[in-house]
């Protein structure tokens, strides 16, 4: 029998098959190469200046809502007890909700990205991106581990969880900051019912693994916080809490770009339940609208 | 050498092409499933609506207000209007729950369709993968428009049109039939978000963005929706509450201690800015009586 005795299409088909198979062949073992720094890795650039765009949650965001109008968090009867401590006399008296006396526990890192602000991004080093804000000007930092920039986005923050936690010195407003760029996916086992890569070595089930897939995003956890403020008008947050944020960049129809943060709020000392929002932010070409404002230490700790 | 196909080898060469040629498919799978939405934000509209005449952080026009200011919540009782669905702009703002599904091509395992059912009012929404071909010219508006949808890395690009002239915010804030909407979803982990962007020539200046979360639910659990309508209210058929223009005058955002005019909405109140322009705005005046709160 010879390969001329089948037409040529089919002799073609048969190439085609046995060399998608030897492609997919394990690839040669290579020595590791060190993993890039989280500025090296980053996905999508989050630097420059943003505003926070207040559509949502108005007189709750850009006003001191009423003394213990806490609609819509999850407060436990603990929280509310605090909450109803709250003594507008000491934040402006009479005009209290519009008044611009706001205490620092308001701009605490589990409240932070829903005051109205704008906020300047920039690299301290390759695994520090600082976040600053004008009002209330607080300044986080959000540290990468070394050698592990990536994480899958199908995967918990657990080990961020238990890094943020860690010792990291005297707690503080706004604690310590674990972050990991979310890849979308990786094709491995467990995407295997997505489909294979186009163009990709591998069939259905052996695709090659740890392909990163385009999109992403930031995923911060945060611990290690004082107590503070989910809002201006002293809706609690304990010292237990942590945060859970993911920074989405995204376009609006005119190509204008933005990003979201989502924020979960997880303290089982005043909450019955995470207390999760969505901020959006968009990006202005400088800093000429940067506006300086104080808060205020009203209370003494 | 000239070469020449026989139906058997181009029957070979299209089974080959479908082997080989997977299309890649990216995270078409990511939003299947009951989600729950999340009440975390935005409590008045979850519940009673917003206080009629606080249009703040909205970037209303002069026109949106008239409208606004004629409206009446006795509306919402005329057996014509109880069963109208929320439009595809504002379908998340109800304490409900939704399950997303997709179609797929049996042929090639393109993703088609991704679909989209809100349990209250009964939203039913198709959102078209493209390449889809537009929607035939004569296609009328309706509450949940015409979608289209791409995938861009994790994140579903949704674009609607052919929208009913609706509202968006349920104290009388109206949006034109021209408006359209693009939204944005993504996920994480049991988190999944919809920014929304909604954009309207009569009666916004800049688009509005919102976004909303929902929470997943393993168990989720699809309730029926009837509505029957019903004369809640009697009064002669064909009689539409309403208010003329200026006749009343909504100072119920007074209760929360917000200048009236800031309440007003405008562009300008989306910004942090705002809260030094705050600083001088006149008082406010006293309620007078006739006053609506």
């Amino acid at each position: 029998m010879t390969m001329a005795r089948f037409p040529a299409a089919v002799r073609w088909l048969a190439a085609m098959i046995l060399t998608q198979g030897a492609l997919a062949q394990p690839p040669a073992v290579v020595p590791p190469r060190p993993l890039p720094d989280g500025q090296r890795a980053a996905l999508f650039d989050l630097t420059g200046y943003w505003v926070s765009v207040i559509t949502e949650d108005w007189r709750w965001r850009m006003m001191t809502a009423n003394k213990g109008d806490y609609a819509s968090v999850p407060l436990n009867a603990a929280g509310r007890k605090l909450a109803d401590q709250f003594d507008p006399a000491l934040y402006g008296g009479a005009g209290y909700h519009i008044s611009q006396l706001i205490d620092c526990r308001a701009f605490g890192a589990a409240g932070l990205m829903r005051m109205p602000i704008r906020v300047h991004i920039s690299w301290q080093d390759g695994n520090d991106l600082k976040l600053e804000t004008d009002r209330g000007q607080q300044t986080r930092h959000l540290h990468f581990v070394p050698d592990h920039p990536y994480e899958t986005a199908e995967q918990p923050v657990t080990a961020q969880a238990q890094l943020a936690q860690g010792h990291h010195g005297a707690a503080s407003a706004q604690g310590y900051s674990v972050a990991v760029w979310e890849q979308a996916y990786r094709f491995d086992a467990s995407s295997f019912q997505r489909g294979p890569p186009a163009n990709d070595r591998g069939g259905l089930g052996r695709v090659a693994v740890n392909m990163a897939q385009p999109g992403g995003d930031l995923a911060v956890v945060t611990g290690n916080l004082t107590a503070g403020w989910l809002r201006r008008n002293g809706v609690p947050y304990g010292v237990q809490t942590h945060l859970v944020e993911h920074y989405q960049p995204f376009e609006d129809p005119t190509g204008g770009q933005w990003f979201d943060v989502t924020t979960e709020v997880d303290d089982p000392q005043y909450l019955n339940a995470p207390f999760v929002t969505s901020s959006d932010f968009e990006k202005e070409a400088d800093g000429s609208k940067w506006s300086p404002h104080p808060c205020r230490q009203v209370v003494p700790e | 050498m000239q070469v020449h196909l026989r139906p058997l080898h181009w029957a070979a060469g299209v089974i080959a092409w479908l082997l080989l040629a997977q299309p890649a498919v990216h995270a078409q799978s990511m939003l299947d499933g009951y989600w729950n939405l999340l009440l975390d934000e935005d409590a008045p509209e979850y519940g009673a609506g917003p206080e009629e005449g606080d249009y703040a952080g909205l970037p209303v026009t002069a026109a949106s207000r008239d409208v606004a200011q004629s409206w009446d919540p006795e509306q919402l009782t005329v057996p014509e209007m109880q069963c109208q669905p929320f439009p595809s702009t504002y379908g998340p703002r109800a304490v409900t729950i939704m399950r997303v599904w997709e179609d797929r091509d049996p042929y090639n395992n393109q993703q088609t369709q991704i679909e989209t059912w809100i349990a209250f009012s009964a939203q039913h929404r198709h959102i078209y993968m493209t390449p889809q071909p537009e929607p035939p010219p004569v296609t009328p508006d309706s509450w949940q428009g015409y979608s289209t949808g791409r995938w861009v890395g994790n994140v579903l690009w949704v674009h609607t049109d052919r929208l009913k002239a609706a509202f968006i915010a349920r104290n009388g804030l109206p949006l034109d039939d021209r408006s359209t909407m693009d939204e944005r979803f993504f996920r994480y982990a049991d988190v999944l978000t919809d920014v929304m962007m909604i954009s309207d020539p009569q009666y916004l200046t800049r688009p509005v963005i919102e976004s909303k979360e929902y929470w997943r639910a393993p168990d989720g659990i699809m309730e029926p929706y009837p509505c029957v309508p019903n004369d809640e209210t009697p009064r002669p058929k064909g009689v539409l509450p309403m208010h003329l223009p200026g006749v009343v005058v909504h100072d119920g955002p007074l209760a929360y201690g917000m200048p009236l005019q800031a309440a007003q909405g405008g562009a300008e109140t989306m910004f942090p800015e705002y809260e030094d322009v705050m600083q001088s705005l006149p008082p406010n005046p006293a309620p007078k009586a006739g006053h609506k709160r």
